[in-house]
């Protein structure tokens, strides 16, 4: 079998930060002639020692989460970036099935630019007049073609650069999540037409975060993690291992940026007599790995994995706590609740004061009794096949203004 | 379906014998075969150049007489006030036309530059995702300007032939002032343009050079002005200078151009423009990096 791409030891750095200017760049020369003393400009790896194969008319899936190195790899076989060390091989035309509607020029007309940008992406002359109805069709333009691209909209103008960049026939085809753009309806004649030049015999390249595409769509593919190859093979196993990893680094993250971690919670319900309402207490304790300023807390009533019925805002209540490090105990007085006595939840957040963002998302701390509920409770009532179950009680007094018969007779009057 | 119905029109080629390209860590460099995949890529020059055409003569209101009023305004500045209050020297030829000769050269010359050195940067978004040779865009410049050069020109040998500078033979030197110029343009054109993508100041520079250019250039003065001693290796080193020269002997002076002074300006120029393609292949590699 042979080898459309293969890469060879291949490694990849960038140099980190801000662009280089020409000062600066002649002081650190300077400098480390004279004094060897300044280190060069840090680099950033993305990618290291990578080596595989994409075999001739296969089609094979690069897959890994962002920075992992895919876009990398992408641009070294369409030759727009060159690597540091090592050599990638590909054998025949380069085509990239990639987003290229910031390409077009807006002073030009469609039909201008389908000429124009057809051939920079390397389109022959004669390719584009013999598809050019398909080409139009494909972008779903229209009548729109002999006007200013400027006066198209967002998505014409990509469906157009789409379209062209999706007739070339090139021998090599590589796609980086192109398909998300655009509606389902262009969404799915691109994929038709991935696999139409996959069946004519081009080898297809196609990096995705979804997972049933390439699944659907690929043989064999890698999969990178921080510039390196982690796993080669079938495509199943490729997604299936892309799948757990971005769980488990879900998961990880999760865990591992929460600013502000519940160690536990308590609380004390204290009904009070002749009434429904009911003093609650809530007691939180939580902890700060690293030092918070000026939380705001919230703590509130929800019924149980449902609709939240009362918020307690710290703010509100004009406490100012600082900046919290380490280890803190809160409590929240909640009082005369107008509830029903019954089953609820309480919920806890915290959130930075100045961005408006959650160090803790709400979530539920845990369920609370508000007292049995009566067996005829006031507010409940059985009927055949309906259940009210009101939940918040208000003060309330009921009064009979007029008897039933003068009512009666009233309207027998009129 | 339309759309499958491209790939299927091609019949594929046995795969094994596609030719392999190599992307390698190696440092480039002016090659032959960069040379030949250049000339693969024509397809790709003509579209950048029409483009610069069409964008360049369909945006403005005037269009096509904008290219001509401005050296010509500047022209009649110059004639004013240079020409008639401070009385510069002409060599025996009225001074509208001998600084509008010496403005046709340096017009396209310096209008070349300034886009030029401009061009890659302008295409960033292109250059990070498609390959085509990374000279392109700024050699599609220097050609498209090359229509502006001839409409300058139908406007300064009708205006030749009525000051009583009628057509000669000598005329037919005209092309080696054009050749001088534009492999001139070509050679500092790719390789402002390559550095522009590291370091911007080229773009701040620019205007500056191109003004301290005007006056080391014999646009508002004539070359006799230069000492004897230098006159020579002035317009060599200069090859914009021997450019300008190379047309005022021919169409204002009826003379052929020194063949001395002039081969071995071409020669620099072609010395310059390799130079120019030699760094440009040796730093493209990292465009797409830096752009």
């Amino acid at each position: 079998m042979t080898a459309a791409v293969t890469f060879e030891h291949v490694s990849k750095s960038y140099q980190r930060g801000h662009a280089p200017s020409f000062r600066e760049d002649t002081t650190r020369t300077v400098r480390r002639l004279l004094f060897h003393d300044v280190p060069r400009r840090p680099q950033v790896d993305a990618l290291r020692d990578v080596n595989f194969e994409i075999e001739q008319a296969s089609s094979f899936a690069v897959m890994g989460p962002n920075g992992s190195g895919k876009t990398t790899a992408l641009r070294l076989i369409s030759r727009i970036t060159y690597p540091t060390a090592g050599a990638v091989r590909v054998r025949g035309r380069v085509g990239a099935l990639i987003e290229v509607g910031t390409g077009l020029h807006p002073e030009l007309t469609g039909r201008e630019n389908i000429w124009l940008y057809g051939r920079i992406l390397g389109l022959r002359g004669r390719d584009i007049a013999r598809s050019f109805d398909s080409i139009v069709d494909f972008a779903d333009i229209g009548v729109a073609i002999d006007q200013p691209v400027k006066q198209f909209s967002t998505g014409m103008q990509l469906r157009l650069g789409f379209a062209l960049a999706s007739h070339l026939e090139p021998d090599v085809l590589i796609v980086d999540e192109a398909v998300s753009v655009g509606d389902a309806g262009f969404q799915r004649r691109c994929v038709q037409r991935m696999a139409a030049l996959h069946k004519s015999g081009a080898t297809l390249v196609f990096v995705s975060h979804a997972p049933t595409l390439v699944a659907s769509l690929c043989q064999t593919g890698i999969r990178l993690n921080s510039g390196t190859v982690e796993a080669m093979g079938p495509v199943e196993e490729i997604v299936e291992g892309y799948v757990a990893e971005a769980i488990a680094t879900e998961t990880r993250e999760e865990t591992a940026a929460e600013p502000i971690k519940v160690r536990s919670w308590d609380y004390q319900f204290t009904p009070r007599r002749g009434r429904y309402l009911g003093d609650l207490a809530v007691q939180v304790f939580i902890q700060a790995p690293t030092p918070l300023v000026d939380p705001v807390f919230g703590i509130g009533v929800s019924r149980p994995g449902g609709a939240s019925l009362i918020g307690c805002s710290s703010r509100a209540n004009g406490l100012s706590v600082g900046t919290v490090s380490g280890n803190m105990e809160l409590r929240c007085d909640l009082e005369e609740l107008p509830l029903e006595p019954g089953d609820y939840e309480v919920w806890f957040t915290a959130m930075d004061d100045r961005t408006g963002r959650y160090f803790l998302a709400p979530h539920p701390l845990g369920p609370v009794n508000l007292g049995r509920p009566p067996r005829a409770a006031a507010g409940s009532f059985e009927s055949v096949g309906t259940t009210v179950a009101p939940v918040v009680v208000t003060p309330y007094r009921w009064e009979v203004i007029r008897d039933a018969d003068a009512t009666a007779a009233g309207q027998a009057a009129s | 379906m339309a759309a499958s119905s491209g790939a299927t029109a091609r019949a594929r080629v046995n795969p094994s014998a596609l030719d392999v390209f190599t992307v390698d860590a190696g440092r480039g460099g002016p090659t032959l075969a960069s040379l030949r995949e250049l000339w693969s890529f024509r397809e790709v020059l003509s579209a950048f150049i029409v483009r610069r055409v069409k964008v360049r003569y369909q945006q403005a209101l005037f269009g096509v007489a904008w290219v001509v009023i401005q050296p010509v305004a500047i022209a009649l500045v110059f004639a004013l006030f240079l020409g008639r209050l401070a009385r510069f020297p002409s060599g025996g030829v009225p001074y509208f036309l001998f600084v509008l000769s010496g403005l046709t050269i340096w017009w396209y010359f310096s209008q070349t530059m300034a886009v030029a050195s401009d061009s890659l940067v302008s295409e960033a978004s292109l250059l990070r995702k498609v390959f085509f040779p990374r000279v392109i865009p700024p050699l599609a410049i220097v050609v498209a300007g090359l229509l502006d050069l001839l409409l300058v020109f139908a406007v300064l040998l009708p205006l030749a032939i009525t000051s009583g500078k009628g057509p000669s033979l000598t005329w037919l030197f005209v092309p080696i002032a054009v050749l001088i110029v534009v492999l001139t343009a070509t050679g500092i054109g790719i390789l402002f343009a390559g550095i522009n993508v590291y370091y911007r100041d080229v773009s701040n520079g620019m205007p500056f050079l191109l003004q301290l250019g005007l006056f080391v250039s014999p646009v508002i003065y004539p070359v006799t002005l230069v000492p004897s001693g230098f006159r020579d290796l002035y317009q060599i080193l200069n090859p914009v200078a021997a450019s300008i020269q190379v047309l005022r002997s021919s169409v204002l002076g009826g003379q052929p151009p020194d063949f001395f002074v002039t081969g071995l300006a071409l020669a620099w120029s072609i010395g310059i423009l390799a130079i120019g393609y030699t760094v440009f292949t040796m730093i493209e590699r990292r465009f797409a990096d830096h752009v």
